[in-house]
């Protein structure tokens, strides 16, 4: 490479750079994992003066680590800890080249194991790691922590609605929606919508048996889910939060690699998810746990975390219910939300 | 990598056939341009290309000019929160132009693409983490660009001109990466 191309190059990477801050009180860093052919950033912000870092594992999958930077909840979290918004494999503005055959969740927990150790090795091995994963990112949570040796990299498990049952999650996802259907509709609410709803579920009264179910039962939970928002059942999202999705989802990130490589991957892994159950192997999980699920979850129905609540096999555990939240507390209630978890890391 | 190759090798004898029955325009030999290349519009960018007029047919003076090009360019973006992208474009357009007014252009063809990552770190087999120097990915791309442009009376040799590329390089995650492009900026004429 010509000595002027170099130096083209170094001063372009220098000018990502530059857009960093390594104010340890105020990180704005980005770190990239290169790993069995991929290429995956982690971008650190907050407070790393605390020594703790709390590792995000995006939702989907499909999701992206800064689809989860939503305004207040992490303001909150980013005044305390320093937080690392992970783009798993084959998501968010991950690159990489390798078959899509190489995509499964096992790959993914063996790419966390090495994002876990480059965060101690970049920020001392007496930092504080808590895992934070959410929906999707709570089965690979779950999926990363039940394999032992994975536990003595974290501090502590904090699950936001993790589906670590697939088909225990459709055996209560489709009765519970069915059941908030019944109870609108003698309401008198709405009953054109809600007996659409009933149609769409009502063709997966059994297991589902390919991963594009998943999307279509999900896209109907989610209907739900906001009808049951606009009537006030849970707290509407602020304006502010409102407008840090947007910016997070089409600023912050490429929208369109990001819908390109999430729908990809999606499709891919969905097809192992809806076989994929790890109830049994809650009890080898001994780290500290927390887990978050909103009352009014349609997506993984609270079932799942009082599952998790009494299998986890540490006496350490603890389950916070957010009465006015649906699949995301951090939206509904970002400040009870980040509260519990402030306290509770407080406690730890 | 071997159909890249093919379809390379066919638009550059494509190119080659009618540069040989080209009926060059004499006021009109090539342009260079300079222009914003911006990713999803925002990611800034810049590009520079060469255009090469290979066939001109015009019925009469004052009449359509409608016209085959060869387009060579490079040009680079920065994603300021993830990495920085290098796009070697090669393409043939057609041209639809109303004399002294605008034109229309739409264009296909294939090219490089070129990402470089800010702190890769790949653990070695003791175990370390260590730093990637000029980490990034490589991508053969296929393009195609949609565009106006537009005459200045006072200034002939220079125009302006808008143009929407849209690229898919691959292989990229087991898929394709995706990259759409605003172009704005001022062709030049070689006198």
């Amino acid at each position: 490479m010509p000595a002027a191309f170099r130096l083209l190059i170094f001063a372009l990477i220098l000018g990502v750079s530059a857009c960093q801050s390594h104010d340890p009180e105020n990180l704005e860093e980005v770190i990239y994992l290169r790993k069995d052919g991929a290429d995956m950033p982690a971008y650190i912000y907050g407070n790393a003066t605390s020594k703790t870092f709390i590792l995000v594992l995006h939702g989907g999958p499909g999701g992206s680590g800064l689809g989860y930077r939503l305004g207040t909840y992490s303001d909150l979290l980013e005044e305390q800890f320093a937080v690392v918004y992970w783009d798993q494999r084959g998501q968010g503005m991950s690159q990489g080249q390798y078959n899509s055959s190489d995509l499964m969740i096992q790959t993914i927990t063996e790419d966390l194991a090495e994002l876990c150790l480059l965060i101690h090795q970049e920020y001392g091995p007496d930092i504080r790691l808590f895992l934070m994963g959410h929906s999707w990112g709570g089965t690979l949570g779950t999926a990363f922590l039940v394999q032992e040796e994975n536990q003595l990299l974290v501090d502590g498990w904090i699950d936001i609605a993790g589906a670590h049952d697939f088909p225990e999650l459709f055996r209560t996802q489709v009765p519970l929606v069915d059941s908030i259907a019944d109870e609108q509709i003698s309401l008198g609410n709405d009953a054109v919508f809600w007996n659409q709803v009933k149609t769409g579920i009502g063709e997966f009264q059994e297991d589902l048996s390919a991963g594009n179910d998943l999307i279509f039962l999900n896209q109907k939970a989610n209907e739900a889910e906001t009808y049951l928002r606009n009537r006030g059942y849970t707290d509407p999202i602020s304006d502010k939060d409102q407008n840090k999705v947007f910016t997070s989802n089409y600023f912050a990130n490429n929208p369109l690699v990001v819908s390109t490589n999430g729908l990809h991957t999606s499709l891919v892994l969905n097809d192992e998810l809806i076989k994929t159950s790890l109830t049994d192997q809650l009890a080898s999980i001994k780290v500290p746990s927390l887990i978050l699920w909103g009352a009014y979850d349609l997506v993984v129905p609270s079932k799942l975390g009082e599952d998790a609540f009494e299998l986890i096999g540490t006496e350490d555990k603890e389950y916070i219910i957010f009465s006015a939240s649906g699949h995301s507390p951090m939206l509904n209630e970002p400040v009870l939300f980040s509260g519990a978890i402030i306290d509770w890391i407080g406690e730890h | 990598m071997f159909d890249m190759l093919r379809f390379l090798t066919i638009i550059m004898l494509l190119s080659g056939s009618l540069s040989m029955s080209a009926q060059e325009s004499p006021s009109y030999r090539g342009s260079w341009s300079v222009a914003y290349y911006g990713n999803i519009i925002w990611n800034p960018g810049l590009r520079f290309s060469l255009d090469k007029p290979v066939q001109i047919r015009q019925s009469a003076p004052g009449k359509i000019v409608r016209s085959w090009h060869i387009n060579a360019s490079l040009g680079g973006y920065w994603d300021p929160l993830s990495h920085i992208g290098l796009v070697n474009d090669y393409q043939l357009h057609y041209r639809i132009m109303a004399p002294q007014f605008m034109s229309i252009r739409g264009g296909f063809g294939a090219g490089y693409f070129r990402t470089f990552l800010p702190n890769v770190y790949e653990f070695n087999e003791q175990g370390v983490a260590e730093k990637v120097p000029f980490a990034g990915r490589n991508y053969l791309t296929f393009s195609m660009m949609l565009g106006i442009e537009s005459f200045n009376k006072k200034h002939p040799n220079r125009t302006w001109f808008l143009n929407i590329d849209s690229n898919i390089a691959f292989p990229s995650n087991g898929f394709f990466y995706p990259l759409i492009f605003l172009e704005m900026g001022y062709r030049f004429s070689f006198k």
